[in-house]
């Protein structure tokens, strides 16, 4: 009895415990949807407040709304901060101002992100902090009874029995038995008492009937618990262990994870006759030995649907049971309820495109049991854009459900930077990450000619180059990129050939003074793309980019496809090329933080570049700023 | 759910890291096809590759790939450019096909 009585107050306490952590661990999210739903509230009494509520969201609060967008929300949160920033410069100086309707399109999305945060909220945490605190006063009731020796109700037993379920590590069923034994010897005398109490009442108005306290509808209030709800919990634990060892392995040594799986499973009886199938009728044990993937199947499909798939599947690889293998080996998640309808959904997709869909599964299976309609989403996206998707599933099927935003960013930065997506002849570029840093270092290399001298191979030229300089990195054991080292680096070089290296190279970190790891990581979190509309909007705002607009961008004499490019991307400090739309990019995320103007701008000019000291000099003194390695944000 | 790939270097940050880059259903794939996801980080760790963190982060569908179609795209290349690639520039390994 003793060791029943500790271990349920053990088990009270923690409860108890884990409810105070979860309530301290949300009480940020709590305060900020009570702040946003102030700010909804005004939005729906105050016109005048529809474009500077911006002003009343904080950037975590900005970051927190971001991340309910699907995919990249780079470039929306920059959006919405250049906003403030206009709004801001505007107040501060009394000046009316009109928002472009892109920048009004963002403000009506944040509205709708400041709805859904609070509508997830409820749902969610709120929802659960409801919950948490109808557990929270069941749990103290039951340890004011104790302590306080008051009789328990079926209630209380129950309550005992979901603490065991849901806190005890050890052996739920021993510990389920001493807290039970305890709990019925310290509600017996209790029960006794009352019914004592009862009787005499009882023979006081009627003086007739003996009393036997154990004949007595209360005492079943004891047993009840342990005979219902934990009876069904040992046999449901039973029933997956029978059905684990009927398909060869012990559930006792299978990870949580798993294990949290199986006893989820509602009907455990059907899953039994499931697993009976698959392993009688089906013969699963020919195609796959992985736990993993039966607890998927026993846990996500049924008979039905496994069967369809199977037929399909089976059919389609002339039942090669090496094939069938490769299937469950990487594509089990075809076989279950949700994965089949995407499975039915996006081999469609293959078949429109008329690629092979036998190699198809064997080379992309995640592919299949993919979300179809973000990959449809995608793939009317690429088509609008002139891209022939059958090719770009060729190149980067197994991306797309994970990465269909990057691939349309990759779209955007190659129009950013002057590339015909239309004539494009590889797409395996789309798939490639930190392309827009990638084109910035060629271009500083002087590269725009040599990739740009054909229009339609210039996809080609820079893949080759990529491919070249990785070639030459390991072959003089170098870094291959300078951006990913996020650092700016100065380098003596001679003639740069079409590696993208320099002859005679000498690579040397900048100075501290001249390298600010804060201002990196403003200017890696920012979007990778800028338009020239936004950068209008810049040159309008900050005069001081007109010294560099004005005095070192080529003026446009023909225009042939490479003048356009270049006029388009780069700055001519001498001989030296700096990426024009690096810089601008880098420019709005330093200015939107605070940087100072002058400061941003040489940063922006000599991120990420190799400069030799007198090129430095040269960018320094044609935007005449002195304030080089402020740190100050 | 993801645990099991700290045997390949990925400390709780890195877990972490992983666990905010991909949707539940992705990292769903993490736990069905975990004998595939060990097969083939194995026979990259035999080819010499040591960063697998960035494998996980930015392609992690070559996890998920059968183990055959994998070879095959690697063995085009030099063993020495492939572990490069995976620890050094696993982002540019769409531009070799792979």
């Amino acid at each position: 009895m003793a060791k029943g009585k500790e271990l349920l107050k053990e088990l009270v306490d923690k409860a108890l415990n884990v409810f105070e952590q979860y309530d301290n661990d949300t009480s940020v999210e709590a305060f900020d949807v009570t702040s946003l739903k102030e700010i909804e509230t005004k939005l729906k009494n105050t016109p005048e407040y529809q474009e500077s509520f911006v002003m009343d969201i904080k950037e975590d609060v900005l970051a927190k709304l971001s991340s309910l967008l699907d995919g990249d929300n780079n470039e929306f949160k920059s959006s919405i901060s250049a906003i403030k920033g206009i709004i801001d410069l505007n107040i501060n100086k009394g000046l009316d101002f009109t928002l472009k309707e892109n920048q009004k399109k963002d403000l009506d999305t944040l509205k709708e992100l400041i709805t859904k945060y609070i509508v997830n909220y409820e749902t969610t945490i709120g929802s659960k902090r409801t919950y948490n605190n109808k557990l929270k006063l069941k749990y103290t009731i039951l340890r004011n009874k104790l302590e306080n020796k008051k009789m328990l109700e079926s209630e209380d037993y129950e309550t005992a029995e979901e603490l065991v379920i849901a806190f005890c590590e050890t052996d739920k069923d021993t510990a389920l038995d001493e807290i039970m034994t305890y709990l019925n010897e310290f509600n017996i005398p209790l029960l006794v008492l009352k019914d004592k109490q009862k009787i005499e009442i009882t023979l006081e108005e009627t003086d007739e009937k003996q009393f036997d306290p154990f004949d007595h509808q209360e005492t079943s209030v004891i047993e009840r618990p342990r005979n219902n709800k934990s009876l069904k919990l040992a046999e449901k634990m039973q029933k997956l262990k029978e059905i684990i060892s009927y398909l060869g392995f012990n559930f006792d040594l299978l990870d949580g994870t798993l294990k949290t799986k199986l006893i989820s499973i509602k009907d455990v009886y059907e899953t039994e006759k499931f697993a009976h199938y698959l392993k009688d009728k089906k013969n699963i044990s020919l195609y796959t030995n992985s736990i993993n993937a039966l607890v998927v199947l026993l846990t996500e499909s049924n008979e039905t649907t496994f069967n369809k798939i199977f037929e399909v599947i089976s059919g389609l690889y002339n039942n090669d049971e090496t094939l069938l293998k490769k299937i469950f080996r990487n594509g089990v998640n075809i076989f279950t309820i949700k994965g089949s309808k995407a499975f039915n959904a996006n081999r469609k997709i293959i078949e429109e495109y008329k690629l092979d869909l036998r190699t198809s599964i064997i080379e992309h299976p995640t592919f299949f049991s993919s979300d179809n309609k973000k990959i449809v989403e995608c793939l009317e996206k690429t088509k609008a854009k002139g891209i022939r998707n059958e090719e770009l599933l060729r190149k980067c099927m197994s991306l797309i459900p994970q990465d269909a935003s990057r691939i349309e960013e990759n779209i955007a930065i190659l129009e950013n930077y002057g590339f015909n997506i239309e004539e494009l002849q590889t797409y395996s570029i789309l798939g490639g990450f930190n392309l827009a840093q990638k084109l910035d270092e060629f271009i500083e290399l002087g590269l725009n000619e040599y990739i740009h001298a054909n229009p339609s191979r210039a996809g080609i030229v820079y893949q080759s180059l990529v491919i070249k300089k990785i070639y030459y990195a390991l072959k003089n054991n170098l870094p291959i990129w300078r951006s990913a080292n996020c650092e700016q680096k100065l380098l003596n070089h001679d003639v740069l050939n079409k590696d993208g290296y320099s002859t005679t190279e000498t690579l040397e970190s900048i100075p501290s003074d001249k390298s600010n790891e804060d201002y990196n990581i403003i200017i890696n979190e920012g979007s990778n793309i800028i338009t020239e509309e936004e950068i209008k909007d810049l040159l309008v705002m900050h005069l001081i980019l007109e010294r560099v607009e004005s005095g070192h961008r080529l003026a446009l004499y023909s225009d042939n496809n490479l003048n356009s490019v270049r006029q388009k991307t780069e700055f001519r400090f001498g001989n030296k090329v700096i990426s024009r739309l690096k810089t601008y990019r880098a420019f709005r995320e330093l200015i939107n933080k605070g940087v100072d103007e002058e400061e941003a701008l040489l940063y922006s000019l000599t991120y990420n570049s190799i400069l030799e000291d007198h090129e430095f000099e040269e960018i320094k003194q044609s935007i005449k700023g002195n304030k080089v390695g402020e740190k100050s944000i | 759910m993801i645990d099991y790939l700290k045997k390949y270097n990925i400390n709780d940050e890195g877990l972490e890291q992983i666990r905010q880059r991909y949707n539940t259903d992705y990292l769903n794939y993490f736990v069905s096809l975990k004998d595939c996801v060990e097969e083939n980080l194995d026979y990259l760790k035999s080819l010499g590759v040591s960063n697998f963190k960035n494998v996980l982060l930015y392609r992690a569908d070559l996890c998920f790939k059968d183990l055959d179609v994998l070879k095959r795209s690697l063995s085009k290349y030099d063993i020495d450019l492939v572990a490069k690639l995976f620890d050094d520039d696993v982002e540019d390994l769409i531009n070799f096909e792979i």
